[in-house]
Order: structure tokens, then sequence, then C-alpha cells
């Protein structure tokens, strides 16, 4: 009697306990991984390799998208006065990162267009486009009148290697497993950099995941770059203090390196006496 | 070896720049110039911010002139008292010239009046040494230097004061305005001013050649000096990395000009040079005139 009003019960929870981590794994999580979690950039950095690593359901599709959030970006239009070509205009720009990468196991364009919304990665940077502005001496430009500005600030930064949206070649498992190295470009900006990926199957996004990866300028440049701008007061004696120093010190180095070469030489050579044009030889 | 110059704000390599350096340190040790009104437009050709590279030069300029105003300063060339006056007007023009700067930066026009200031001052420069080295090449006598006889027309001017160092009276009008200029010139163009204020101090307040070759260099440190920490404070411009790269260069350059420079006849070397300055201001006005690789871009 007690077996037939127990079984129900264990036979259901076998069921959610087979059914439910599959359903919950499904529903809103994947692993992500991403490797180093912070990269160090110094005045001779020319790029890092970084891998992105995880698991998400099988048979699923990986998306991983990179950004780093940008400040405004001042831009100039010129244009033919008389003979010359000047700055006719100046735009501030919005609303673009700094730093932006793509990486899908397939292609984007082949996603319903749904998901692309859902994902907000929709092809050739157009959901960037969306999101970002443009004013002019604080009037807010149209969308038609912005688009040049912003397409050639998306082009500028595709060619230093900051905006990237491509294929790439996933090592994806059977079980989900996944992972992919990538290099980031040597004009990686310090901050932080959001990382977000999704699992798509079945034409639907069926996981997500976040996590972050910081950038950190060191050495003497970021140092010097950090002074400059909290501390220009500093920066400025710095500066001034250093070329003095540099100076003597170059001066007194060569005279040096003269005055050695004089000793061995043993040769005569003219010297100014500080008379206006008057020269006389002397044996050195 | 590219690196990052932190200001600049872009990758360079080290041994372009600090060739760029030698090179025109070369050029001014052949011919005695700082050189600084050859390398912010060198510097700009590479890729180099027209602010950034103007800046950096001033403070390239402070590191190559001390030891030369140090050296006149022991032979007794520098009248401190006429110098002083000029320093003053330096740093009212090179404060003037760094809030013009920040205006034309936030313009959107700086990179052009630059270069227009620069193809104006290399035409004359260039114009004025290449009829003078080739007048002097075939032979035709040098103008004579001033002193003696009739008072130069700045010298003339009101506010006369006697300065003992240079044994002459001058009026402190001329000499604030001169400096004034030079200090303006620092701050936009990144040069020392020394091409301008020694050829004014001679044949137009009258000083002897050796007092205003040693007055001028001290007054373009001080000068470039004050440049540079009010670049630094206002403009945030002045790149000290790209500054000392350029200062190795220099150095090493200038020692061998100045070693080259005895074996050649100094016409010769004149002409050379007039010839590399009217180069550089063809390939400005070019860039000047020619249709923009883009129209819009950023600022």
């Amino acid at each position: 009697m007690m077996w037939k009003k127990i079984w129900p019960v264990l036979g259901l929870t076998a069921v959610l306990l087979t059914v439910l981590p599959g359903t919950v794994f499904a529903a809103g999580t994947m692993q992500l991984r991403l490797s180093p979690a912070t990269i160090q950039t110094g005045a001779s950095f020319a790029g890092a390799d970084v891998t992105v690593s995880g698991r998400v359901p099988p048979g699923s599709q990986v998306f991983v998208r990179l950004m780093a959030a940008g400040g405004p970006v001042t831009m100039t239009e010129k244009g033919r006065q008389g003979l010359f070509w000047l700055n006719q205009r100046t735009v501030k720009v919005t609303g673009l990162p700094a730093f932006y990468l793509v990486l899908g196991s397939t292609d984007i364009a082949r996603l319903p267009s749904g998901v692309q919304r859902q994902m907000g990665i929709t092809g050739a940077f157009g959901e960037l486009v969306r999101a970002a502005g443009a004013t002019s001496n604080g009037a807010a430009l149209t969308g038609a009148q912005s688009a040049p500005f912003l397409q050639t600030l998306i082009d500028l930064e595709k060619q230093k290697g900051l905006y990237q949206e491509r294929t790439a070649d996933f090592d994806l498992a059977p079980d989900g497993a996944f992972s992919y190295r990538f290099l980031v470009p040597r004009d990686l900006p310090p901050g932080a950099i959001q990382v977000q990926a999704w699992a798509v199957r079945d034409g639907s996004v069926v996981a997500t995941a976040q996590t972050a990866m910081a950038v950190q300028r060191v050495g003497l440049g970021g140092q010097l770059a950090a002074l400059a701008q909290n501390q220009a007061g500093v920066y400025g004696v710095l500066a001034l203090l250093a070329a003095l120093t540099a100076g003597v010190a170059i001066n007194f180095l060569f005279a040096g390196i003269e005055g050695l070469t004089r000793s061995a030489l043993g040769r005569r050579v003219p010297v100014r006496t500080g008379k206006e044009d008057e020269v006389r030889e002397v044996r050195i | 070896m590219d690196i990052l110059f932190p200001i600049a704000g872009i990758h360079l390599n080290v041994l372009t720049i600090a060739g760029l350096g030698a090179m025109v340190g070369l050029l001014s040790g052949l011919f005695g110039v700082g050189g600084g009104f050859l390398l912010t437009p060198l510097l700009m050709m590479i890729g180099v911010p027209p602010a950034v590279a103007a800046a950096s030069d001033s403070n390239q300029i402070v590191a190559a002139s001390v030891s030369g105003a140090m050296a006149h300063t022991r032979l007794g060339n520098v009248d401190w008292k006429l110098g002083l006056i000029m320093v003053a007007g330096g740093w009212l023009g090179g404060l003037a010239g760094t809030q013009l700067m920040h205006r034309l930066l936030a313009s959107g026009n700086a990179q052009f009046v630059i270069q227009i200031l620069y193809v104006i001052m290399l035409s004359v420069v260039g114009i004025f040494m290449f009829l003078e080295s080739t007048r002097s090449l075939f032979g035709k006598k040098k103008a004579a230097a001033a002193g003696g006889g009739k008072t130069p027309f700045l010298a003339r001017l009101p506010l006369r004061v006697y300065f003992p160092g240079a044994g002459i009276n001058a009026s402190v009008i001329a000499l604030l305005g001169l400096g004034g200029l030079t200090g303006v010139l620092a701050a936009l163009m990144g040069v020392g001013g020394g091409f301008i204020m020694l050829p004014v101090l001679i044949y137009l307040v009258g000083i002897p050649t050796p007092i205003a070759v040693g007055t001028s260099l001290v007054t373009v440190l001080f000068t470039a000096g004050e440049v540079t920490l009010t670049q630094s404070m206002i403009n945030h411009t002045v790149d000290l990395l790209l500054a000392l790269v350029l200062l190795a260069g220099s150095s090493v350059g200038a020692q061998v000009g100045v070693r080259v420079g005895r074996l050649l006849k100094a016409e010769q070397v004149r002409v050379v040079f007039s010839l590399i300055v009217l180069v550089t201001m063809g390939t400005m006005v070019h860039n000047l005139l020619a249709t923009p690789h883009a129209l819009i871009s950023l600022n």
C-alpha cells in the first residue's frame, strides 16, 4: 500500500532529476572562460593570444562577443575653401565601443533575424550603428547625416583590428565543450572588456554566459600617459627636468669623448677666442 | 622595433624616430641652427599629430640648447639683462601661443594653421638661404655685419635702456616684442625661434654677433622650457618619450655634423640645406592643396 503511494513520487522525482538539470542547463547557463583574464600592455605590446573556452548544450553553435566601452570621438569633415582643404564641420560621435570582436562557430547571417536581434549582433556592425549617435555644435545629426561619420570610424577601427566580426573555427566537441584561440590587436584599449557568449540551437538561443577581461597598461609608457592626464603640472616639470638633465649629460659625454680623442691624436685645431671672428690654433 | 608613444598615441619605429633626429641633428651641426623648424614637419609627415609634434619638439629643444647655453655663459656671451627682458616676452608669447593652439585644436583646424605657418616660414628661410649661399658660392661679397654707424631701426623705438653686456642702447619694447614672437612660434610650431631672433638682434637691434648668439640661445632655452610646461598643462601634448628618442638621435647627428662641416665649404653646405628646406616646404604645399585621402577623419 505504502509502495503504491510512494512510487509515483519517486518516479516523478527521478524524472525531474533526469530532465531538470538538462532543462535548467538548456534554459540559460553555459560555461565560459577566457585565458588570460588579464592582459598587460606595455610600450612594446604587439598583440596577445587569448583562448576562449567553455561548454554549451550539445548540438549548439557558439557565439562570443568581446566589447570595451568607448568614449566620445571627435571627427572632422573637410571641404574646399579656395585653394585649400579646410575642416568645415566637427562632429562628436558617441556610443561606439573602443573594442568590438564577434566570433561565431557559424555565419551570423544564417541565424534567424529574431536571434540576431536577441543577441544584439546583426552582422556588418549594424547594431553598433543603430546604438551610436552623432552631434555637431550640440545638435543631433539624423541617421543619414551621421552614417558617413560612423562608417568612417568603423572602417578606421577595422584597419587597426579593433573591430572584427567573423566566423571562427571553434574546436566544438559533441558533448558541447568548445575552445578557440585568437589574437587581440596591439592597439587594445586599457580598461574592462565585457565578454558575452550565446549558445544557439534549432534557431533559438538556449544558453548565455558572461565574464570579463581586464586590459592594464603597464610600464613607463602607461605611467607617463596616466601622469600626463591626471597630474599635468607634475608631468610638465618632469619633462622639463628630463630634457635639461639629458642635454647636460649628453654634452658632458661628447666633451669627454672629444677630450679622449684629442689626447690620442695630439693635433692642432682652431679654437675661437670669444672675440668676434677671432680664431687661433692650439695644439691639443 | 615599434613602440607605443603614449601621448602621441601611435606606434612608431624607434630607429625611424632616432634616425629622423640624427638627420636633423646632422644638418644643425653642419649649419649651426637648431633644426626644430625642420623636425616638426618631418614628424607630422610620419604620422605624429601636429600638436604633439610641435610640443614634443619644444621639449627636445630644451635638451638640445642647454649645453650651448652653458658654453656661451662660460664664454661671457650672454647679456642677462637683455636676455631676461626677451624671456619675459617669450613667456607671455608662449602662453598666448599655447592658448591659441588650444582654440585651434578645439576648432579642428590646428593642423592647417601649423602647416600654413610652416610653408611661409620654410619658404622665407629656404629661398633666402638658397640665394645667399649661391651668391657666396659664386664669389659675390657677403653682406657686412651690423655694428657702428647708424643706430638700427628697432633700437630707436621708445623705452631705450643701456645694456652693458652688449654695450648698446636698445628699446625694451622691441626686445619684448621679439621675445613674444619667439614664444608664439615656439608654442604653435615647436621651433626655438633662433632663426628669427638672431638676424633681428644683429641687424635690427645692433648687438654684436657673439653676444647675440649666446643671448638668443639662453632665450630659446627659457622660452622652450616655458612652452614645454604650458603645453603639458593646457593641451597635454608633450610626449616625453618621443622628445628623448629624438634627442638621442639629434645629439649624435649634431656631433657628426660639426665634424663633417669642417671638411666642407660652408657655402656648399648651405646650398644643400636650403634645397632640403625647399623640398620639405614643397611637400607640405602639396599636402595642403591635394585632395585629401579621406574627407572625414579623426580630429
